[in-house]
């Protein structure tokens, strides 16, 4: 059954009744945020999320899954409402201190973490004579408080491959890696028929069976860590990965003999290159990102396997 | 782990992106779950690629997610608490066979005195439900004579060994239908099952005998599944009810007499509860939890099983204010009925303790996972919380902290029984 378009009226009818509900449970008057300020900043959000010409039914379901109340919470703080900074610090002070230190591990990196990221929420830099809040680019789709933590991390990440970028050359004498010779990269010998059978057993795994390869056999994080990221059971992303590392080792078999191998000379292939290259990868970007500047993060991180 | 050939290491390092980051908006949703289904795609796509987002998504992840899958993860005994440790759960087994072995012991005694009035005892609740019919002037089921006792003894006894057999021949049944049995169906088999017994007792011309010994398996029902209790005692009702239509009046004097001797002799009636018990712990998954689960409704009725077979339960308010729930990882929300006309703005999970609390200072709290809800009302100082709950956050089952739209903090150190007034 299909049905026809509905009339233009009806659809900006229902969604000014969406937006006048939302602004309602948003609880902006609150906070001073007055409707009409909150109607532009859900235009903004869907504009910064929708594609051009948008159905109203895509609309409303962006605007649904909006956390309505701390978006104008946030929004209300950038425009600097006493009363919106008041139920800010009330709810987030000690929590982003917290969260700092959950991320950090180690309580002077997480105040000094939490502090700047306290003053980038007040807005001490300008931009073009405006003050700049970071707040005002909170769009509501998570939660303020996780938003608050992706921030904080993603500043954490920042300043730590910064960190790295910039590790003196005394660190590296007191590692004892002054002498340490460059790891080879091992990619150019490969055979272009490997690459093609890999990419081709790569393509067909779905977006989040790749993640789960990425993150376990690239950034070597946890089962617990992945199953957290992904919302699912540590065993099951153990299966999984036995799994996908299993069909994954058949089909760049075939893909090889297809591409003109023998059964024996592509499980060869891939054997040499597993020993060669054996799980150097792993070890590389380990030595990269978990550099022992955190130790009690690293150690974390092997407790929080579980296996 | 299955080894990893090296060159999908660097396939997969191959894709990284140049394109721009998502902001912090999209990879919160993503941390939080609550992206729009393409979105999930579009940013998982880009996190194959791109480490440094995946580093921002490893930290960003909330501490209780971790918990919860922490719950998930813990081996069952350690959820248990103390009780169901495995000691305690042998010696709860012992206990459970002696319970029967002295129950049959005692009904081979009692049979051998009077089987007629051992047989009634079985089920007084049945009793009462047939008094409503008028009283027999002559109760036929007086036979003292001692032979004919022996006699009785010696068909009852055929009875309670058909009786035996066919609880053997209903454990091998419902281990091989599994949990998708009903309580309704449990009954539908037992009346089956129970044909040989009744037959026996009109041989016997005690129909009295005959309603105790199929109320006696009839018993059983009420047990079965303590989410299915509701069930079962339909299931009573009604074959009681049948009963009460069906069997004849002097057989109702006789058990109304035995009504009086029911108290002593109720050792008697409480193997079949605990052989049903026991026969749903197989029926259902064939371990001891599911024994537990289905005895004393343990975490909500099952809710230890399902953490276990199915994903960590979310929890979300919708934008209407209602509370929701997905138990298969977003894909589809249930509203959780809590209370039907509150608005709700705060929610707070720790395990399988829930907060709930919106508008007006209501605030619900379930210890199960939400299976059963009570309303906190918190005061302090003569102060009864009234105003819009903003958040709720609890550390641990015990201490807790809501704020509220008029800035005041309530704490709570003791689970939510007594509350302090936090002024800033």
């Amino acid at each position: 059954m299909t049905e026809g378009p509905q009339p233009v009226v009806e659809i900006s009818e229902g969604i000014a009744l969406l937006t006048a509900t939302l602004y309602q449970r948003s609880g902006g008057a609150k906070v001073g945020l007055v409707q009409e300020r909150f109607c532009a900043i859900l235009e903004e959000v869907a504009a910064k999320y929708l594609p051009e010409g948008a159905s109203a039914h895509d609309r409303q379901e962006l605007y649904s899954c909006l956390k309505v109340e701390d978006l104008a919470l946030a929004h209300a703080c950038a425009a600097g409402s006493e009363r919106a900074w008041e139920a800010f610090m009330l709810r987030f002070r000690e929590k982003l201190y917290d969260i700092a230190g959950y991320i950090a591990k180690e309580s002077s990196a997480a105040r000094e973490l939490a502090d700047s990221l306290y003053a980038d929420l007040y807005g001490t830099t300008s931009r073009d004579g405006k003050r700049v809040c970071k707040l005002a680019s909170y769009t509501g789709r998570g939660s303020l408080e996780g938003w608050l933590r992706t921030v904080l991390a993603q500043e954490y990440v920042n300043r730590y491959r910064k960190q790295k970028r910039l590790v003196s050359l005394d660190e590296e004498n007191e590692e004892g890696e002054q002498f340490a010779a460059p790891e080879k990269e091992a990619v150019a010998s490969v055979d272009p028929r490997l690459e093609a059978s890999t990419d081709e057993a790569l393509a067909v795994l779905s977006a989040e069976d790749r993640f789960a390869l990425a993150a376990y056999y690239l950034d070597g994080r946890t089962l617990a860590e992945i199953a957290k990221m992904l919302g699912v059971h540590e065993s099951t992303i153990s299966r999984k990965l036995d799994k996908l590392a299993k069909s994954l080792r058949k089909q760049i078999v075939a893909g090889l003999t297809k591409r003109g191998m023998d059964r024996r000379q592509a499980q060869e292939a891939l054997d040499v290159d597993v020993r060669d290259l054996k799980i150097a990868v792993r070890t590389s970007l380990a030595q990269e990102t978990r550099v022992q500047t955190f130790p009690e993060k690293k150690a974390e991180a092997s407790t929080g396997d579980g296996v | 782990m299955e080894q990893f050939p090296k060159i999908v290491g660097q396939r997969l390092q191959a894709v990284s992106r140049t394109e721009t980051h998502p902001d912090a908006n999209l990879l919160t949703a993503f941390a939080e779950k609550s992206l729009l289904p393409r979105e999930q795609t579009q940013i998982l796509e880009h996190l194959v690629g791109c480490s440094a987002c995946r580093e921002v998504i490893a930290h960003a992840q909330p501490e209780e997610v971790l918990e919860h899958v922490a719950v998930a993860a813990a081996p069952i005994s350690a959820r248990r608490g103390p009780w169901f440790q495995g000691a305690s759960v042998r010696w709860v087994a012992l206990a459970a066979c002696v319970v029967i072995v002295g129950a049959v012991v005692m009904s081979r005694t009692q049979f051998r005195k009077s089987p007629v009035s051992v047989a009634s005892k079985a089920e007084p609740a049945v009793v009462a439900k047939t008094e409503p019919q008028p009283a027999p002037s002559a109760p036929p089921a007086e036979e003292s004579n001692e032979k004919q006792s022996e006699r009785d003894f010696g068909r009852l006894k055929g009875a309670t060994s058909v009786g035996t057999k066919r609880d053997a021949d209903e454990l091998s049944k419902l281990d091989k239908q599994g949990p998708q049995r009903t309580a309704n169906g449990l009954r539908d088999e037992r009346r089956q099952t129970d044909t040989p017994a009744i037959d026996l007792e009109s041989k016997n011309s005690a129909p009295a005998a005959a309603d105790s010994i199929t109320v006696s398996s009839e018993v059983a029902a009420p047990a079965v599944l303590a989410q299915q209790q509701e069930d079962a005692k339909a299931s009573k009702k009604e074959f009681s009810a049948d009963k009460a239509m069906k069997a004849p009046t002097a057989t109702n004097q006789v058990v109304v007499q035995a009504q009086a001797e029911a108290i002593p002799a109720a050792p008697a009636a409480q193997p079949s509860p605990v052989l049903a018990e026991r026969q749903n712990s197989r029926s259902e998954s064939g371990d001891v939890s599911s024994f537990y689960k289905a005895k004393d409704g343990y975490m909500g009725g099952g809710a230890v099983g399902n953490l276990m077979r199915s994903p960590a339960p979310r929890w979300q308010l919708s934008p209407e204010g209602k509370l929701i729930r997905s138990s298969d990882l977003g894909k589809s929300w249930q509203t959780v009925p809590v209370a039907d006309k509150v608005v709700f703005k705060a929610l707070c999970v720790t395990g399988q303790e829930v907060w709930v609390g919106g508008a007006q200072g209501n605030l619900f709290y379930s210890s199960d996972a939400g299976q059963q809800w009570e309303q906190v009302k918190p005061a302090a100082n003569g102060q009864t919380l009234t105003a819009d709950i903003a958040t709720i956050e609890f550390k641990d089952p015990q201490h807790g902290k809501l704020t509220t739209s008029d800035h005041h903090a309530w704490i709570t150190s003791d689970g939510g029984h007594v509350w302090q007034i936090e002024t800033r």
